[in-house]
């Protein structure tokens, strides 16, 4: 028996259906209940009892014949519509777009975005939430064709939904929370340059079409195939601009330190994609430090927040701070590794206990153990080690860089690009 | 007339209908499950609706079981759904 709020219904209802049990009571109580005083919270209590009894009681007999689930290869439907107009509208209506026009996703189109896979059209990449639909190559591949994606570009988009529906990655969560996080696509190796990703000015958008249709294939990927749709089986409070493409790569030439990919594990010659739940980018600007440590002061001031997610959750999430070249070249010329350097954010991006406790500890379960909650000036840090403070360095000139906080209850997950075969 | 065909872009979900729990012929002397998720006040609304359940019917016990983040799935769930008779549990914010 669950106890639902009303702004809820949708994304409770879409998972009991998703889950094969339509039919799941809800008691509905009024929205919301974090921040209310406990007297009203009594009340919601009051409100929800009889029908919790109810439905733990007389809910009627059980529904559905628990039959097994369906195994046959399905063809994704297909729609004729007279012209061009008409499907567009349609599949806005739909809710089948992100509210863009797209390009149409008729057989031959589709056909061929599969065959720039190098798999079969059947293969299954992902079962993604809250759905728990399958995406099929073949539903990657018409979503990557409405998105404007190039044939080639499919091994990063399957690699990067392989490891978004990665189990340490939290995909269902960060589908269905009101936080405002997308899927953010970060890309490192000799793709970049075989692809035209861009890693330099304007590289988190716009302007460049295999950055813009890979992170908007993703995001119709999840709300099509995944059902992440705004009010239903997403329930972002604001969502973010973000959320309509995040792919973003790195500037490899201007790195002092070893690649992204290698700090992952991989070797130089692998190309790969990080999958993070990532707030849009906090701007870090800096024009006046010429040294590495008051650099890394502003960018740590920037991170210091009890305002994001990873504040409370800590030890659970993971963060990335991206340098433009020009702080990433005053960071190493101070004699910096890149240890060092996640070890100084480690060090200075905390919180006071006492700030903390203006949102009456939350999440604090999730703080480190030494950290003495009974301390108000203890500080408490942001990620549980500084290995979670992940470092790239991308875009232009210019003296910025940016922090990107995550969801914060789940970690980054990088899968190799896998060539086509 | 031409026309164009297009393909939809929607997954298909394959879990198969599933039955929901018998309901209870009544809540007297049954142990309560409450399933928590950490966000704030659940733990206090639940805590109050088995409290006004518990004052209507003679509960045997009540369990909680709490999660540390909403955002994870609750562990041991085979195991606990044979202590407890029936479950509360909440979505929300």
């Amino acid at each position: 028996m669950t106890i639902c709020t009303e702004a809820f219904i949708g994304l409770a209802r879409e998972e009991s259906k998703n889950l094969g049990m339509p039919d799941l009571p809800l008691a509905i109580i009024k929205h919301p209940i974090g921040g209310e005083s406990l007297a009203v919270i009594q009340q919601r209590a009051e409100d929800a009892v009889e029908q919790v009894i109810r439905g733990l009681t007389v809910a009627g007999a059980p529904r559905g014949s628990g039959g097994a689930a369906s195994s046959a290869a399905a063809a994704p439907e297909r729609f004729t519509f007279t012209d061009e107009d008409e499907v567009l509208e349609a599949f806005h209506a739909r809710r089948l777009t992100d509210g863009l026009p797209f390009v149409l996703p008729t057989a031959e189109r589709v056909q061929t975005m599969i065959a720039g896979s190098g798999r079969r059209a059947g293969d299954v990449i992902a079962v993604v939430p809250p759905r728990w639909a399958e995406a099929t190559v073949e539903s990657i591949a018409i979503n990557a064709v409405m998105a404007g994606c190039r044939p080639h570009y499919m091994p990063v988009l399957i690699a990067a939904l392989q490891a978004a529906a990665d189990p340490a990655f939290g995909l269902y969560s960060v589908q269905a929370t009101t936080h405002p996080c997308a899927v953010m696509m970060l890309t490192s190796g000799p793709i970049v340059d075989e692809l035209g990703l861009n890693f330099r000015h304007g590289s988190f958008g716009p302007g460049f079409r295999a950055n813009a249709s890979l992170g908007r294939a993703m995001r119709l990927v999840l709300m099509n195939v995944g059902g992440g749709i705004p009010g239903e089986g997403d329930q972002a409070t604001h969502g973010s601009p973000a959320k309509f493409s995040y792919c973003v790569a790195e500037n490899e030439a201007a790195t002092p330190w070893e690649p992204f990919r290698v700090t992952r594990g991989f070797s130089r010659s692998d190309s790969t994609v990080t999958v993070f739940s990532g707030e849009g980018p906090h701007n870090i600007n800096d024009h006046v430090c010429t040294s590495a440590e008051t650099t890394l002061t502003v960018v740590a001031d920037t991170m210091t927040t009890i305002g994001h997610n990873n504040a409370g959750s800590v030890i659970r999430g993971d963060v990335l701070v991206a340098f433009g070249p020009e702080h990433a070249h005053t960071i190493a010329s101070g004699g910096l590794s890149r240890a060092d350097v996640q070890k100084f954010l480690y060090e200075h991006a905390r919180n006071k206990v006492g700030l903390l406790k203006l949102r009456a500890m939350y999440k604090a379960e999730n703080w480190p153990d030494w950290v003495d909650q009974n301390d108000d000036e203890a500080l408490c840090p942001i990620v549980g080690k500084p290995e979670d403070i992940h470092l790239v360095v991308t875009g232009g000139p210019g003296k910025h860089s940016a922090f990107i906080p995550t969801f914060g209850t789940s970690k980054s997950v990088t899968r190799k690009i896998e060539p086509v075969r | 007339m031409s026309r164009i065909t297009v393909l939809s872009p929607l997954g298909i979900n394959r879990v198969g209908s599933q039955p929901i729990a018998p309901r209870l012929r009544s809540l007297d002397g049954v142990t309560l499950g409450v399933l928590n998720n950490s966000k704030p006040n659940s733990l206090e609304l639940q805590r109050y609706v088995v409290d006004l359940i518990g004052r209507r019917h003679g509960l045997e016990s009540t369990v909680i079981k709490q999660k540390p983040s909403a955002a994870i799935g609750a562990e041991g769930l085979e195991a606990w759904a044979k202590e407890v008779g029936a479950v509360v549990t909440a979505i929300s914010d």
